[in-house]
């Protein structure tokens, strides 16, 4: 068996899909150890691709993948962390900044669609400009739906909304949430994700009744 | 007391209409975020690894395998790039099983291994299938051209290669990875004088009867064998105990012991500052005759 002393011997294999190693992962990645950076972007790259992908408008997704955006993305995230831009407060956070930087890129990104809409091209091209066309999302909600949606989440207390995220979101079990928010127990996170929940709907509703 | 929540129902009765919508939106927006709602099948397209190694130079084409050099978009280094036809490296049904093991050593690797970024599927030549595996670009030069350049190697290089090749091996083979085709370009020296393995681990696990699943460090043996200079005596029979011993023991084990042994019997300062070796190596070659005789005739 390998030695303990054993200078060729390297550490234990991470667990893989941990969120729970966000902060040790940037601690890491802050000193410098880019695998740890590599490890960090790789768990959260498929919760943001499909986040990408559902609010990319089909006009957008003709001459731009999602896993380009999300590999720009990733890439902006890795230089706020090493440089210090950004201030971890939670995988919560993390993920709000995430999604943040998601949601700018795509407001980006149409506008460019938009753009090009202007430039004539061959009808028979695969690029050809269309009428604009709503995400998937949108399709399915509605786009007004949608935007209420991300402005409840702006509106309501920052520990409601990363309790709500990681649950609705990242997908994490309340009994994670719960030693990630710091709640006593897995009923506590649970009921603040409920109570997150409440006031989400209120302010998505706000003004409507 | 905050009053307990009922899903679907508000504070001041049942639910309006705009309320039960917003809540069919989140969770419309939860089964989307989620991937319980497919979008065209777009989302398999292309993994994140996929579009992060961007290939711009073929170095090299042999035997269907070809080599590139890429650029890694996420941390702005270069990397190796090995295409290999599946059919030019050992046939097996079980491909899948192959790279679940060797995807291991992505987070667990070793000094004297290329790091590895990646290993999947791949299309060669635009027809055949293919494995790439991409690794850490080694800056340096292959064992076959340092040796096409000094036929032999001095001593304290021999002992040097041996034991950082044979512990490399050792740390694979323990994983279950092995490597037939060993030979001279799959070791690199990099600039600080570090041999590394570039190539490695290529055999499945199940194809390792025959030939036997120490073929690399029998190889390697043969390697040094035909490098070492005949100043290397006791290194060299160190080394040729091996040769011929039974394929049922860990030959990759029991060789790296042997070596420690044995550099440590004759040169203290071989395993305590690896850097010496690298220092003694580029001395004119006589200054090794007595290396590796006993200590204190090399005092007299």
């Amino acid at each position: 068996m390998e030695s303990e002393n054993d200078p060729f011997v390297p550490s234990a294999e991470p667990a893989a899909h941990d969120l729970n190693q966000t902060a040790l992962f940037i601690q890491k990645a802050r000193a410098g150890d880019r695998q740890a950076m590599n490890d960090l972007l790789n768990r959260y790259k498929k919760p943001l691709e499909r986040f990408l992908h559902s609010r990319l408008s089909p006009v957008v997704h003709r001459y731009q993948d999602t896993q380009d955006g999300t590999q720009d993305i990733l890439i902006a995230a890795y230089e706020s962390i090493v440089s210090g831009r950004f201030e971890y407060r939670g995988i919560g956070s993390f993920w709000y900044y995430l999604r943040t930087s998601a949601r700018n890129y795509i407001i980006k990104k149409n506008q460019r669609a938009a753009e090009r809409g202007v430039v004539a091209i061959s009808d028979e091209s695969a690029l050809a400009p269309e009428a604009r066309q709503p995400s998937p999302i949108a399709k399915m909600i509605g786009q007004e739906q949608l935007i209420r949606y991300e402005r409840a989440l702006e509106a309501i207390p920052e520990d409601h909304r990363n309790a709500f995220l990681l649950f609705h979101e990242v997908g994490l079990s309340h009994a994670q949430i719960a030693e990630e928010c710091k709640f006593p127990s897995a009923d506590a996170a649970r009921m603040c994700v409920s109570r997150a929940k409440t006031k989400l709907l209120s302010e998505m509703t706000r003004g409507e009744a | 007391m905050e009053k307990p929540n009922v899903p679907g129902e508000d504070e001041d009765g049942p639910p309006s209409q705009e309320r039960l919508e917003a809540e069919s939106a989140l969770e419309l927006i939860r089964q989307f975020q989620w991937g319980e709602i497919e979008i065209d099948g777009v989302l398999e397209t292309k993994s994140i690894e996929e579009s992060r190694f961007v290939t711009f130079s073929e170095l090299q084409q042999s035997d269907g395998v070809h080599w590139y050099a890429a650029k890694d978009a996420i941390f702005s280094r270069n990397a190796f790039v090995r295409d290999t036809e599946k059919k030019s490296m050992v046939p097996h049904a079980a491909w899948d099983q192959f790279i679940q093991s060797y995807r291991k050593l992505i987070f667990n690797g070793h000094p004297h291994m290329a790091g590895l970024f990646e290993i999947r599927d791949c299309t060669v030549d635009r027809s055949g299938s293919g494995i790439r595996i991409i690794n850490e670009w080694i800056e340096g030069e292959s064992l076959a051209l340092i040796l096409q350049k000094n036929r032999k190697l001095p001593p304290a290089e021999i002992a040097k290669l041996s034991l950082q090749i044979v512990s490399a091996l050792r740390f694979l083979h323990d994983r279950h990875c092995y490597h037939h085709r060993f030979d001279a370009a799959d070791v690199f020296r990099d600039h600080t004088g570090k041999f590394v393995l570039i190539r490695y681990g290529e055999t499945p696990p199940l194809e390792t009867t025959n030939p036997p699943a120490d073929a690399d460090v029998r190889n390697f043996i043969k390697l040094i064998l035909s490098v070492a200079h005949a100043q290397t005596a006791e290194l060299t029979n160190a080394i040729l105990q091996f040769k011929n011993s039974p394929a049922s023991a860990a030959p990759a084990r029991d060789l790296e012991a042997a070596l420690k042994d044995c550099i440590n019997q004759h040169s203290q300062k071989y395993l305590r500052s690896p850097n010496a070796i690298l220092n003694i190596a580029t001395r004119p070659i006589t200054v090794f005759k007595g290396l590796f005789s006993n200590r204190k005739e090399k005092k007299n």
